[in-house]
């Protein structure tokens, strides 16, 4: 049970750019993401801004043109390119490891709801107030793409990496909202640290920018509607916050336990030391008022690493820019790390990637590892009005040099989902 | 590896709601009498008529008695409010107190599948986007926001069924959804295990739930060509093994268990079920993988994993819950890793499947086979694989065909492998102090 579990492969695609080098840069720069959405006429929608990925183009950036791929969604397609970039970047030599020891576990969303085909369907089998439904069988059997159907599942991704690079061991996907692919990476973590695998591929993929996710977040009143100001409107910590922002994209880590890492010589990028994960148990919107969930969640990731909280440098906050989430939060970071919270840099990427929903929790870990190598801390932007309630070092709009030896990043998710990684720098064998 | 009686983990409480019956008796016996719960979709939400379409269908079960908030029920998906109901059953079968348990060792974990919007209410919403009989997307956004209620979306999210059991029963220990299908329910089962052995909590609510009769899922399964024919007498189009068969039949069932670290449960005295001492699962077959040899290679590495991780010999294992839905590619390849997985000994095993009753029940799959295996164990009884009357010669084991049998079960595994490519294995052993 003592096996340590380092990142010897990461990558990630956001709405800054394809490939983690881009997106860091854009990170430290301050950009932000965001931008009117193009990927359908969003005009008569209360948000029309979101961060899209640009210039994606799957079949050059995968080189397999099998008829299977035609149709994936865009959360298979991030997942399958961003593993392949992570999976170089680990160095690993897929025919001399045990591939029956290396395994899958992702915290991937749906994928794109084939929206035009549906309304299609549903055009031919309305009936006045409700659908025909021998109308909507017959129509949907020649209006509906079996594959897209299909692909829709957001077990996909997790089946296609396993499948396209032949992993053939542990092989999991949670789907646990916003904060899904934390939550996979930590039970990856375990997977490795109990023995049952010795390699796994983690993290998640996801894009909720299509009709049906913007029209379901307005309904629920979490998206930011500046529409005028794109680049300024996700804005965390800011007393004028009014929702988040949605992002889309993937980020993948190949966790490996320390010995079998060692053994062939991987570049070691940094240790995951801590795990924690939590329910509120309070409602399916809310977050419990107190950070009940959050508090043991960041409590038991401190207490599996075995570390004091003044040992953590940086915290990546999960920081939606919604007026609850940023105010529990910093409340939660308060009552965990005491006086230490005003002294302890945390910061939200979110200002300018937007929500990448389940994808967002495995982008952020990366930063944090990103933040450790290059001792850079990335800034929050847009930050110009302080909320009262909201009162630590938010390292607002630009980045800061300072060194990081031990990270901490939340992620929490509708209905309650509370996780908290930890990872720590490793350095001359330690 | 080596447990102590706090990372052991036994099973104690099942609420099964089931084509085959409300509660985990009715279930049993239902299964061992071959009372399969077949029926006809009840299509009267919408207008029109359609040929009538066979699924497993849950009878009788009135959400009101199992969620006291009529306001709750409203935000609850099917899937949401049979995986409450089931949640509710469990905690009766299993005698605990649930309020005089510390919260923070409590948890859910519960396997979902994709949850379909309401066609009708979604369908609305687009109709009243239409001028002239045409779609127009420059009124949806609009539309749809006065159409749909405002908790919407949060009726599709596949964590809800964990989320709103965790609020009813304050649990807020690590709560998690696998999506994998029909593995989902026993990768959730599975996994709650081993948070239980890793001593993050002392009690778990854990299985799947799910509906797979929405249209949208027929549709799927149809243009996929897993959809069973459904052409005359049922056995002779959907019976698991036999070489009739053409195909699934979807269904819909909930199935949660209470289970706890084997020091809990003897410190407040409860019936114990069985042990959960082994767990695997893998994946790696792309869908359109025609090849059952290859299928069945990763399917058994799922097996052999659970196994080992048991700390068992193959030989040890009495019975296998199997997952046959009466595909013509799966229940082959199904069949192929059990030979891959136990050699010669896969002859002398019996397997069966409860899906030939129930139906395809996606993530609620391995919840149906984890009850009856536990209830073999318990009464020394094999629940039959129905409909199956002309073997397919390639599927050529103990399928317990028909009729239940009488057999000593001390050690069973547990099986689903989900034709989009995941699988889970777990094994349960009769409880030894």
């Amino acid at each position: 049970m003592d096996r340590r579990v380092v990142v010897t492969g990461m990558e990630m695609i956001t709405p800054l750019g394809i490939g983690m080098d881009t997106t860091w840069e854009g990170l430290k720069a301050g950009k932000s993401g965001v931008g009117r959405i193009t990927s359908f006429d969003c005009a008569s929608f209360h948000t029309q801004i979101a961060g899209e990925i640009k210039n994606f183009d799957f079949d050059e950036l995968w080189h397999d043109k099998n008829h299977e791929f035609r149709y994936l969604g865009k959360h298979s397609q991030f997942a399958l390119v961003t593993a392949k970039m992570a999976l170089e970047n680990a160095g690993i030599d897929l025919e001399s490891i045990n591939r029956r020891r290396m395994g899958v576990y992702l915290g991937s969303g749906e994928g794109e709801f084939d929206f035009d085909g549906f309304v299609r369907d549903i055009m031919e089998s309305w009936d006045g107030d409700r659908v025909d439904i021998n109308k909507f069988l017959q129509v949907g059997m020649n209006v509906l793409n079996p594959i897209r159907e299909f692909e829709h599942d957001s077990n996909r991704p997790s089946v296609h990496i396993s499948n396209s690079f032949g992993v053939y061991g542990p092989n999991s996907n949670c789907l646990t909202a916003c904060a899904a692919s934390s939550q996979a990476i930590g039970e990856a973590w375990w997977t490795i640290k109990r023995g049952n695998a010795d390699i796994m591929v983690t993290g998640g993929s996801h894009s909720m920018i299509h009709p049906l996710g913007v029209v379901g977040f307005n309904l629920l009143t979490a998206l930011s509607t500046q529409n005028d100001i794109p680049q300024q409107a996700s804005k965390p910590f800011d007393i004028k916050r009014d929702g988040f922002v949605l992002g889309e994209g993937a980020g993948i880590l190949i966790l490996e336990d320390l010995e079998h890492a060692l053994k062939r010589g991987a570049k070691i990028l940094g240790e995951i030391i801590g795990y924690g994960t939590s329910a509120d148990a309070y409602r399916i919107t809310d977050a419990h008022p107190d950070g009940r969930g959050a508090i043991a969640a960041m409590n038991m990731a401190i207490e599996t690493a075995g570390i004091a909280v003044e040992d953590i440098n940086y915290i990546n906050a999960h920081g939606t820019s919604t007026n609850v989430n940023d105010t529990v939060e910093t409340s939660a970071i308060k009552q965990v790390f005491g006086d230490y919270a005003y002294k302890v840099p945390v910061s939200s990427i979110k200002s300018m990637l937007g929500h990448l929903i389940a994808a967002a929790g495995a982008v952020e870990l990366i930063t944090c590892m990103l933040a450790m190598r290059d001792s850079i801390i990335p800034p929050t932007i847009n930050y110009q009005d302080p909320d009262p309630q909201c009162d630590l070092d938010y390292v607002p709009n630009t980045s800061r040099n300072q060194k990081v030896d031990i990270a901490l990043s939340n992620s929490f998710g509708f209905g309650g989902q509370n996780v908290a990684l930890i990872v720590r720098k490793y350095e001359n064998g330690n | 590896m080596k447990r102590n009686d706090n990372q052991r983990v036994v099973v104690t409480g099942m609420g099964m709601i089931t084509p085959i019956g409300i509660g985990i008796d009715c279930f049993w016996n239902n299964a061992i009498s071959s009372n399969h719960g077949i029926d006809y979709i009840d299509f009267t939400d919408y207008s029109g008529e359609t040929d009538p379409i066979l699924a497993g269908i849950i009878k009788d079960f009135d959400p009101k008695s199992f969620v006291a908030q009529r306001k709750s029920l409203k935000v609850m998906s099917r899937d949401m409010q049979i995986a409450v109901g089931a949640a509710k059953l469990a905690i009766e079968d299993a005698g605990i107190n649930i309020e005089s348990e510390d919260p923070t060792q409590v948890g859910v974990t519960i396997g979902a599948g994709m949850i379909h919007a309401d066609i009708n209410e979604l369908g609305l919403s687009i109709a009243g986007s239409a001028k002239n009989g045409k779609f127009d997307i420059s009124d949806f956004g609009k539309e749809a926001m006065q159409i749909l209620f405002p908790l919407w979306l949060l009726k599709q999210l596949p964590n809800m069924l964990a989320s709103h059991i965790s609020i009813i029963y304050n649990a807020q220990a690590p709560s998690n959804t696998p999506t994998t299908a029909s593995s989902a329910g026993l990768q959730a089962i599975g996994e709650a295990s081993r948070i239980i052995e890793r001593q993050n909590a002392k009690v778990y609510f854990c299985g799947g739930a799910d509906c797979r009769t929405h249209p949208l899922d027929i549709l799927k399964y149809k243009m996929l060509g897993l959809f069973s024919e459904q052409n005359g007498k049922i056995e002779n189009f959907y019976c698991p093994y036999d070489k009739r068969r053409s195909g699934l039949i979807p269904g819909e069932a909930a199935g949660i268990f209470v289970i706890e670290s084997l020091s809990h449960a003897l410190e407040r005295g409860a019936k114990i079920y069985g042990e959960i001492i082994g767990y695997g699962s893998s994946a790696g077959a792309a869908f359109r993988e025609k090849d059952p040899e290859k299928r069945a290679f990763i399917e058994s590495i799922a097996i052999s994993s659970a196994i080992e991780d048991a700390g068992i010999a193959p030989t040890d294992i009495d019975y296998i819950s199997g997952h046959g839905c009466s595909s013509v590619v799966g229940d082959l390849s199904e069949s192929l890793a059990y030979k891959k997985a136990f050699g010669d000994y896969a002859y002398s095993i019996p397997v069966s499947s409860i899906s030939s009753m129930v139906g395809y029940v996606g993530a609620a799959t391995g919840s149906v086979n984890l009850a009856t295996a536990l209830m073999a164990i318990n009464e020394n009884k094999i629940a039959p694989t129905m409909f199956l009357a002309e073997p397919d010669p390639k599927c050529d084991l103990d399928y317990v065909p028909g009729k239940s049998r009488d057999h000593e079960v001390n050690i069973a595994l547990v099986n689903t492998f989900d034709f989009s490519g995941q699988g889970a294995a777990l094994v349960v052993k009769k409880f030894e102090s």
